[in-house]
């Protein structure tokens, strides 16, 4: 059990703490390398999801995305919404580990290295769900060749891509900071670019979305800090459940009040993403016009179950986080996973929701197998449900994509210096 | 291509439903891929592109000058042939863009076919629809039709071979439909008369004295010169939709633009005025609408005094009119019947001669001023009411007879009837009357009491007289007789002899009895040609499974592979209209065209013409083939090189420079001098001696049809028996993605309309708890059908309707055409396909 | 300069599909593909081709032909991150570079007027083995965003679109937005007329007259 959670923990809500005693007593000494069998079944299992993950994506390029479930008027799906949920989930490590070194506070223990390395890993996912959501993947080269720098998508990848960097040059820093061959001057310095940087590559994935005139539910001032709050959200609950998760496997030691800072942190978080939910619906809503469809849809409407489970489980996070007699290891870890899941629910709303509301549904077209998921039931019946559901090609690519995240962060806990120093502990 | 013996497994529902099939279904008929249906000839041809003027012939009458584009021996693309005599009727249709769809269609017929268990001894007719096909070469089927025809008219006369010959491969001049009535009639066969869209032409034909013919109305281009325009019973923007525009331009300029129809189509949504009708009672609405302009003393009485036959005296004794010739040594007139001639081809050709004044001159009236009898030419002052008494016959004129018939129907009447309100009955007929020149723009009133409206609309126009001008005229299409020799190559063996058509109607009794008008009747064979009985005619499983198989040899020209192809015995496939060169007049448009062969037939089509010539070599009739004898061109030469085209410039070689020639004035008006082909040269309201549209040996209430009077339909009425079981009224809606059963396969429309459905009101739906998307069964006595449903608020409640034309594989179950009425009304012959009743249920069933 | 632009007559448009199959034919379109669709007006309270509302008094229905609206301000151009999507300054046609895309699918997402862009998804089939239409058409391919192009191989070459050919309901005109006595500048000079989605602010270069 405990070896399986070495591997998957991360996104596992039911690890069993009892277990991490023994597990810690496996990890041994400090080593270049860490991990037992079980990481090493973990890499293994990951790299086999990864593999199967591009060879459907192979399947998916030759055999054309008509495999999907996306069609002309519901023409993104899962990749896209993994996308901005996996842009989300990357923020939280950076800006944990980064906020307390750029603003000179105490941290969240020793796990800044880690939430750094999830950040990259969670980064490259996200990019990683770009490209298989691409016609043509070997046209990439040409958005630096021909790049329309007016384009937000063209922001996202600039950003995305200076991110990563960053993420890497931030890690690097911290490594050598360590070793005392990086001042903490120099690593405080990066810490606030690569703050800045989180922030932005939250507004500005947000931006793809948020400045589209076209779409009813996405064209919002508001979406771009809502999509930071998210990003706090998620970001902050992986690193709570991560941390717990090494903390379980022996990788490494938590004060629980570091735990418990990250708590009352996601806890602020989520209120705040709660609130900018209920300025958006509000300012929907109060008009009684166009918005009003947005608001349908999501209390009533077809995404009903992901509108009122992403408040449910916020509300479970949030009360899980606030009341003291709550916050024991599992309660915690059900938050933290709870958090996540309100999060990608979010995600789903943003991204159907973008499609479910047509501009022109006051007007009836003919339909073909290319122009709609679920043609042969008419327009009424396409949308009568979601829009879009993913089809089987595209969960497997998806899958493929987070065992390629889960691969590098395993790979990660077993080859880099990741773990936190001895007197950070 | 695949010399092997091509099966033919038919199309399926899925082949409808996944058109990317249409390719790999190419292989089930022709044994091969679509590659290689390409001629050979075709490989030498440069890449170069080169443009051909064709004409679209399918029978919806627009007869489209097209523009096809060639490209490496195919037809790549097509548009509107912009150089026309009258560029107004410059025109393509959605279908006219799916040619090329259809030349390469994977349903069309390749090469001459066998069932395989079929011979003239032993026909096994139960095989039919199951059985394996064998590839003949075309001498083998020739041979084999040729040895039929001969031995049928050897051992049971000619008239054992029974032709039914309709429009599907083009209503030409030369070729398609002429070809086939050329054939019947070069060997004396008996035609088979199709009883479609004849009964509203049967009530104006008797007043106008048109005959059955279809040709009634003003060309198109005069309705915009209408100050009222009454769309009755039509959706010119799906049917006809070429002449909408016309339509639309007299609305632009003021006109009333009035649409009748029990169902909210386009053309209502554009008109200025939309009446809604009780299905099937619109006789009623008419004939309300001749009272009110009678009582509200609307009409045109000098019309009437000088055009119509309101002043002839009608003898109380026999009900004809009072000639001086009744009280000489002949007695009175043995008068012929109207309306006259038991072929459709004939109407043009007999019922157009306009009688002079000489010929009219017996017709006593009554001098108002004289106050004594006298004679049509020579009153100058003819009494129009009133009821006197010639040599002791008493006569009354019809123009009162009219009056008084008609003081019945009331408004109120007709509002009970029609449901519509009787001020808006009031207004249409004040707006017809006042508003004018009027024109009546008819469809087809499909229920049995058709020709009352058809006689209804010609009384309108008699009485207000709008008909015979500028922006006024009534009934069905455009101009008639135009400016050729039809006759030399309908008729080789001239008109001597030449017998009536034998209704499809009327042909289940003579089956069942073997006997027609008293008299013994084998059919031993039936050829279609371009006609598709089983897919286009009322009451398809009574076809399939009761008239067919009394018929020992069926054979059937067509390009695609029909529903009749499916049950027939020989196929032969029959080139599509733009794979070889004819001549197409027409009735909607004042042009006389060029149809050019824009590509190489596919796999072994001929055209019709080379198909009875082949046929003709294997029988023992001379005269039959010293007609085929003459080459293609001779044959349109004697159609094309006329006296009376030489005003107009029509001859083979102009024709075939031109491509199309005016053979009419743009706004041609019908009956311009206002003299009618009937005995009389009036316009007859009423009709002295009503007559069967062909005599089939039944007699008809003659009383009954003198002046306009209203019956209700077959079955389509409240009150009808079948009403409690059944309760919905069913319609057949004529639309744009069809033309009768052509088009069915081509794969470009069927993406835009996929599958066959059953519209109906959600109020009829949910009644039955039928939700949007369910899969229904409309059923009645005659059989089923099983298709989508489709929420369409424009249907009326109590009504629901399909789309005509969707061949039988295309439903899970069941075709509509299983639903249609095939009663016989012993005047009109006509089929009342929308005289039909209905249930509806949910389809629990599995739907593949 | 000029603004290529069109009208539509929405009362008189028949929906006879003639556009939508002229264009099909031209540009060769994949199956299932129809650059130019002509959509039933009907409150989308029932389906395509059926009518919306109550009988017989309260009934929507009409039809309106909707393609690539080529916008003066157009939402796809902007967000296009290579470019492939841009509009031609000679005359106001917002074009599509075929060999450019890389089938993100950011123009389908920002384009309001859903549906006119269409997505090859996958190698594009069709219903003949020859490819019909114009030899100046460009050739199609696999996940690329295409839609119309206003017949720029047509255009260009100083003749109408297809879909301009022949109307049959007389309803749809063309020509320079930008010429004051073009037939489509007075029309729209004369004639109430309404723009699709106009809020957007996309600034469409078709205009629907009502």
């Amino acid at each position: 059990m405990s070896d399986i959670n070495n591997g998957v923990g991360v996104i596992d809500d039911d690890f069993n703490p009892a277990a991490a005693p023994k597990a810690r007593e496996a990890a041994g000494a400090r080593a270049a390398t860490w991990g037992g069998k079980g990481l090493t079944v973990g890499i293994g299992v990951s790299a086999v999801i990864t593999l199967i993950g591009i060879v459907l994506w192979v399947m998916q390029l030759s055999g054309g995305m008509v495999q999907t479930a996306m069609r002309n008027l519901d023409s993104w799906g899962l990749y896209i919404t993994m996308f901005m949920f996996f842009v989300g989930l990357s923020a939280g490590g950076l800006i944990i580990s980064s906020v307390p070194k750029a603003f000179g506070i105490k941290g969240f223990g020793g796990i800044s290295k880690v939430a750094v390395f999830s950040s990259i890993a969670c980064t490259v996912a996200a990019i990683g769900f770009v490209v298989v959501d691409l016609g043509q993947p070997v046209r990439l080269w040409e958005l630096f060749a021909y790049s329309n720098l007016g384009s937000p998508l063209m922001w996202d990848i600039i950003v995305l891509g200076t991110y990563l960097i960053l993420s890497c040059v931030y890690l690097w820093a911290q490594v050598q900071a360590e070793k005392g061959k990086v001042s903490h001057t120099a690593l405080r310095v990066i810490s606030v670019v690569a703050l800045v940087c989180a922030v932005l590559v939250h507004s500005v994935t947000a931006w793809i979305f948020g400045l589209q005139q076209g779409r009813e539910m996405w064209h919002t001032a508001l979406l771009a800090p809502w999509f930071v709050s998210s990003a706090l959200v998620c970001g902050t609950a992986l690193v709570m459940v991560a941390s717990m998760a090494l903390r379980a496997a022996g990788y490494l030691k938590l004060d629980q009040a570091h735990l418990v800072k990250l708590a009352k942190l996601l806890a602020v978080f989520v209120l705040v993403d709660l609130y900018f939910f209920g300025c958006d619906l509000l300012t929907e809503a109060f008009p009684a016009a166009d918005g009003m469809a947005v608001v349908d849809m999501l209390v009533s409407g077809p995404l009903a179950p992901f509108f009122w489970g992403e408040i449910v489980l916020c509300v479970v996070a949030a009360v899980i986080c606030l009341v003291p007699s709550l916050r024991t290891n599992p309660l915690l870890a059900v938050a933290g996973v709870a958090a996540i899941l309100a999060i990608l629910c979010k995600r789903v709303q943003l991204l159907v929701g973008g499609f479910q509301i047509n501009g022109l549904a006051d007007y009836a077209g003919p339909l073909t197998p290319m122009t709609v998921t679920g043609w042969e039931s008419g327009m009424a019946g396409a949308y009568q449900g979601m829009v879009y559901w993913p089809a089987p090609i595209e969960w497997g690519v998806c899958l493929g994509v987070i065992g390629l995240a889960v691969l590098i962060f395993l790979l990660g806990v077993k080859y880099l210096p990741l773990r936190p120093k001895a007197d950070e502990q | 291509m695949s010399d092997s013996a091509a099966p033919v497994r038919g199309i399926s529902r899925r082949s409808f439903l996944k058109t990317s099939a249409a390719v790999a279904g190419a292989a089930a008929v022709s044994g091969g891929a679509m590659t290689t249906l390409a001629p050979d000839a075709h490989a030498a041809e440069t890449p170069e592109e080169r443009e051909v003027v064709c004409v679209c012939g399918c029978n919806c009458q627009g007869t489209c000058s097209l523009v096809a584009t060639v490209r490496e021996g195919r037809m790549v693309n097509i548009r509107a042939n912009e150089n026309i005599p009258y560029p107004a009727y410059e025109r393509i249709c959605m279908r006219g863009f799916s040619h090329a769809n259809r030349l390469y269609d994977f349903n069309r017929v390749l090469y001459p076919m066998k069932r395989a268990s079929w011979s003239l001894e032993d026909p096994h007719v139960e095989n039919r629809g199951s059985d394996e096909w064998e590839r003949l070469t075309w001498d083998e089927a020739a041979k084999l039709v040729g040895e039929t025809l001969e031995y049928n008219t050897k051992n049971y006369g000619p008239h054992s071979n029974c032709i039914l010959v309709s429009a599907g491969n083009s209503f030409a001049a030369y070729g398609g439909l002429t070809a086939g009535i050329g054939f019947i009639n070069a060997f004396g066969f008996q035609g088979l008369d199709v009883c479609l869209d004849y009964g509203d032409l049967v009530g104006i034909g008797e007043v106008t004295g048109s005959g059955w013919d279809f040709n009634q109305r003003n060309m198109s281009g005069d309705y915009r010169f209408a100050k009222t325009l009454l769309i009755w019973d039509s959706n010119p923007p799906n049917s006809e939709p070429h002449n909408w525009h016309f339509c639309i331009e007299a609305k632009e300029a003021g006109a009333n633009l009035v649409v009748i129809d029990p169902t909210y189509t386009i053309a209502a949504r554009q008109a200025t005025k939309w009446v809604p009708i009780k299905p099937g009672t619109d006789p009623a609405l008419g004939m309300a609408m001749v009272n009110a302009i009678i009582e509200n003393e609307w009409y045109d009485t000098d019309f009437l005094r000088d055009k119509t036959c309101a002043p002839l005296l009608v003898r109380e004794d026999n009900g004809h009119f009072l000639r001086s010739t009744d009280f000489g040594e002949a007695g009175p007139a043995q008068l012929p019947e109207y309306p006259f001639y038991g072929m459709l081809l004939l109407q043009g050709t007999k019922a157009g001669k306009i009688p002079t004044a000489e010929q009219t001159a017996a017709y006593v009236v009554w001098d108002a001023d004289a106050g004594a009898p006298g004679g049509l030419n020579d009153v100058a002052n003819p009494a129009l009411e009133g009821t006197f008494e010639v040599n002791g016959v008493k006569v009354t004129t019809a123009w009162t007879l009219l009056k008084e018939h008609m003081a019945e129907c009331t408004l109120e009447w007709a509002e009970e009837m029609t449901e519509v309100p009787a001020d808006t009955i009031l207004e249409l007929a004040r707006m017809y009357s006042q508003d004018t020149p009027s024109t009546i723009y008819a469809g087809y009133h499909l229920y049995d009491n058709c020709e009352e409206m058809g006689m209804t609309w010609a009384t309108l126009a008699s009485i207000t007289g709008n008909i015979g001008k500028r922006g006024a005229s009534i009934g069905h299409l455009g101009k008639n007789k135009p400016s050729i020799n039809q006759a030399g190559i309908l008729f080789p063996a001239g008109l001597a002899g030449i017998t009536d058509e034998l209704p499809w109607l009327q042909l289940p009794e003579v089956l069942e009895t073997g006997q027609y008008k008293g008299k013994d009747f084998p059919v031993r064979l039936l050829y279609n040609i371009g006609a598709n009985p089983v897919g286009s005619y009322a009451a398809q499983r009574k076809t399939i499974e009761e008239v067919l198989p009394k018929i020992p040899c069926i054979v059937t020209n067509d390009m695609e592979f029909s529903e009749t192809c499916e049950y027939s015995d020989i196929v032969l496939p029959c080139t599509h209209y733009f794979e070889y060169d004819w001549v197409q007049a027409s009735s909607h448009t004042p042009f006389l065209y060029m149809a050019n062969k824009v590509v190489d037939p596919i796999g072994e089509a001929k055209e019709d013409v080379d198909i009875f010539r082949l046929i003709a070599q294997h029988t023992s009739n001379e005269k039959a083939k010293a007609f085929y004898a003459k080459t293609n061109e001779e044959m349109m030469r004697i159609v094309l090189d006329t006296e009376k085209g030489k005003p107009w410039g029509i001859s083979y070689d102009n024709l075939k420079e031109k491509g199309v020639i005016a053979d009419r004035e743009e706004n041609w008006i019908h009956w311009e001098d206002q003299r009618f082909p009937t005995l009389s040269g009036r316009l007859e309201f009423y009709v002295e001696n009503p007559g069967a549209r062909i005599n089939i040996g039944k007699p008809i209430d003659k009383d009954f049809y003198h002046l306009p009077t209203y019956h209700t339909p077959d079955e389509a009425y409240d009150g009808s028996e079948q009403h409690a079981k059944y309760p919905l009224y069913h319609y057949c809606e004529r639309t744009r993605w069809h033309l009768h059963t052509q088009y069915n396969h081509a794969p470009i429309l069927r993406e835009l309309d996929p599958e066959p459905y059953l519209r109906m009101n959600p109020v009829d739906a949910e009644a039955r708890g039928i939700a949007p998307g369910d899969y229904v069964e409309a059923y009645n006595d005659r059989g089923h059908c099983v298709c989508k449903v489709k929420f369409d608020n424009a249907v009326r409640p109590g009504m629901v309707a399909s789309p005509k034309g969707w061949h039988r594989k295309a439903y899970v179950a069941g075709s509509y055409q299983e639903l249609t009425n095939d009663h016989l009304n012993l005047l009109h012959q006509n089929s009342s396909f929308d005289d039909t009743l209905v249930e509806v249920r949910k389809y629990e069933g599995e739907v593949k | 300069m000029t603004h290529y632009g069109m009208v539509i007559d929405t009362e008189k448009c028949i929906g006879c599909h003639v556009c939508a199959m002229a264009c099909k034919l031209e540009n060769n379109l994949p199956n299932d593909m129809w650059w130019n669709r002509v959509l039933t007006d009907n409150g989308g309270d029932a389906e395509f081709d059926m009518v919306g509302g109550t009988y017989p008094d309260d009934l929507k229905f009409g039809y309106i032909p909707v393609s690539c609206q080529h916008c003066e301000n157009p939402a796809c151009v902007k967000v296009c991150p290579v470019g492939a999507t841009y509009r031609d300054p000679e005359t106001g046609v917002v074009r599509q570079d075929y060999d450019k895309c890389i089938g993100c699918r950011m123009c389908m997402s920002a384009c309001p007027y859903n549906g006119v862009r269409s997505f090859n998804w996958e190698d594009p089939q069709y219903h003949m083995d020859y490819a019909t239409g114009s030899k100046d058409a460009p050739a199609h391919q696999k996940h690329v965003v295409e839609k119309c192009t206003f017949c720029y191989h047509r255009t260009s070459q100083g003749e109408e679109p297809a879909c301009m050919r022949l109307c049959v309901g007389r309803a749809r005109f063309w020509g320079d937005l930008d010429d004051p006595d073009s037939d489509v500048s007075k029309m729209i000079a004369s004639r109430n007329y309404k723009q699709l989605l106009e809020d957007r602010g996309t600034k469409p270069s078709v205009y629907y007259l009502v």
